[in-house]
């Protein structure tokens, strides 16, 4: 049998009404947490150096506890992940509310939470999608998830900002640890017996980890989206302190992350598509290819205001869309099983190279004055992931037949 | 000769269900994300972000 194919037992409706809701929610609470870091600093009286290394600790745990998620939804099934991710994530933002020191805002926002988005998101939701939805149906069908992770994130930043003009910050943060609880109901829409999860052909967890990184388009792949984890944390943390250096005014940047979230649902979408179509390491050297251009051009022509639009939605449509071209695959690379544990590998190296991102945007331009250094990095990084996921394979791997005695 | 056009019209017609549908689901993505957009021109919101962004640099 084909690793890649699996029979479907839920429905796709089911799954797909159900996954996509759950990562609105995940994906969409967390993407608004920058607009705490005012109020909460402040009446705390920290300094947003606490704040940021809160939401940095969330970051990496989010990536490392991604495999060991993805692993427990592979073996027992995701509704467990999900029910857990999904009590972890309330906890998280009830006691970030109540946090009054440093070390207790890691905890919360960083450990509990970052734990909570790594039982929550995509690797996992994307294990059920794979495993009940038809093979030519299954790019399309990681799309339409994926573009629900963006309009989330697209959403909860009104809604968020409205709840805290309205409530407060902390009530806020309650609100929010009351909607995530919405995650366990529809967590039983994507539950199936656990013996109908392991699919696929025998092999141990420790088999599957030495199969993938001994694969050469495996590590290509995880390096790809290193690179897209760089190019997002740096133009997301580091974009409106470049435009405001360059004399914009706070409007364009408002306006360039509305753009950026309406183009990012587009772009996700129209990339599962594609990837129904075309070749997937085509899909992804064209989208790493056409981000360095958009970022030279942008760096290259005069900053105005028409500019930063015209960039806003270009770098939108090419946002998340590796997001479900890299995951569909892995799957076709090593099938259903374990694809949750692997998809959660390979997101640990998009967040470490989110951390590079934010980091080395921050310590570069200490160094020099100016982003430009590292603007021209992340062209460079994106004709590098261009290039080196033009030779993946996406032929299933091969495996040796149990003989029978 | 007699045609049995059943099944043919029970083509048509889950066809245009599913056309229907379709039609449905793309409106009510797009209405969404119009309604949503709108939101970020309010310009009290505009205000309320643009200060929470420009806070942090």
């Amino acid at each position: 049998m084909n690793p890649a194919s699996s029979p479907p037992r839920l429905s796709m409706s089911q799954v797909l009404l159900c996954g996509a809701a759950i990562v609105t929610l995940s994906m969409g609470i967390r993407h608004g947490f920058g607009l705490f870091l005012q109020p909460v600093t402040m009446e705390r009286g920290w300094t947003r150096e606490t704040f940021a290394f809160g939401l940095a600790v969330q970051n990496l745990a989010w990536g490392l506890a991604g495999p060991f998620a993805g692993m427990v939804a592979d073996r027992h099934g995701a509704f467990r992940v999900l029910v857990g991710g999904g009590l972890l994530y309330a906890a998280g933002l009830v006691t970030m509310g109540l946090s009054t020191t440093g070390l207790a805002f890691m905890g919360s926002a960083g450990l509990l939470i970052g734990m909570a988005l790594a039982g929550t998101t995509y690797p996992i939701i994307f294990g059920v999608i794979a495993r009940n939805v038809a093979v030519e149906k299954r790019s399309w069908a990681m799309g339409a998830a994926a573009a629900a992770g963006s309009f989330g994130q697209f959403l909860m930043v009104p809604v968020e900002n409205w709840l805290i003009g309205s409530f407060g910050w902390q009530n806020a943060l309650f609100v929010l640890g009351l909607a995530t609880l919405l995650i366990l109901p529809l967590a039983y829409g994507l539950k199936q017996p656990v013996d109908e999860v392991s699919t696929g052909p025998a092999q141990s967890v420790g088999a599957a980890v030495r199969e993938a990184f001994g694969y050469p388009s495996f590590l290509l792949l995880m390096a790809g989206y290193f690179v897209c984890g760089f190019h997002l944390a740096f133009i997301g943390v580091h974009m409106p302190s470049y435009l405001k250096d360059h004399g914009l005014g706070s409007g364009v940047a408002t306006m360039a992350l509305a753009l950026i979230g309406l183009f990012n649902v587009f772009g996700t979408y129209g990339a599962g598509v594609l990837g129904q179509r075309l070749a997937k390491r085509h899909i992804l050297a064209a989208i790493y290819l056409l981000r360095s251009l958009t970022i030279a051009l942008f760096v290259l022509l005069p900053l105005t205001p028409l500019s930063v639009y015209v960039f806003s939605a270009a770098m939108g449509l090419l946002w998340l869309s590796t997001v479900p071209t890299t995951n569909g695959l892995v799957a076709q690379m090593f099938g259903v099983r374990y694809l949750s544990m692997l998809g959660g590998f390979v997101f640990l190296s998009h967040q470490v190279g989110s951390f590079l991102g934010v980091w080395l945007g921050g310590r570069l331009y200490d160094i020099s004055g100016s982003y430009d250094v590292v603007w021209w990095i992340a062209v460079a990084l994106g004709v590098f992931a261009a290039l080196i996921n033009l030779p993946i394979r996406e032929t299933a791997v091969v495996r040796a037949q149990a003989q029978p005695a | 000769m007699k045609v049995d056009m059943s099944s043919d019209k029970g083509g048509h017609n889950s066809g245009d269900m599913k056309l229907g549908w379709h039609v449905m689901a793309w409106g009510a993505a797009l209405a969404a994300l119009a309604l949503v957009f709108t939101a970020y021109l309010s310009p009290q919101f505009a205000f309320d972000l643009a200060s929470r962004i420009w806070a942090c640099f």
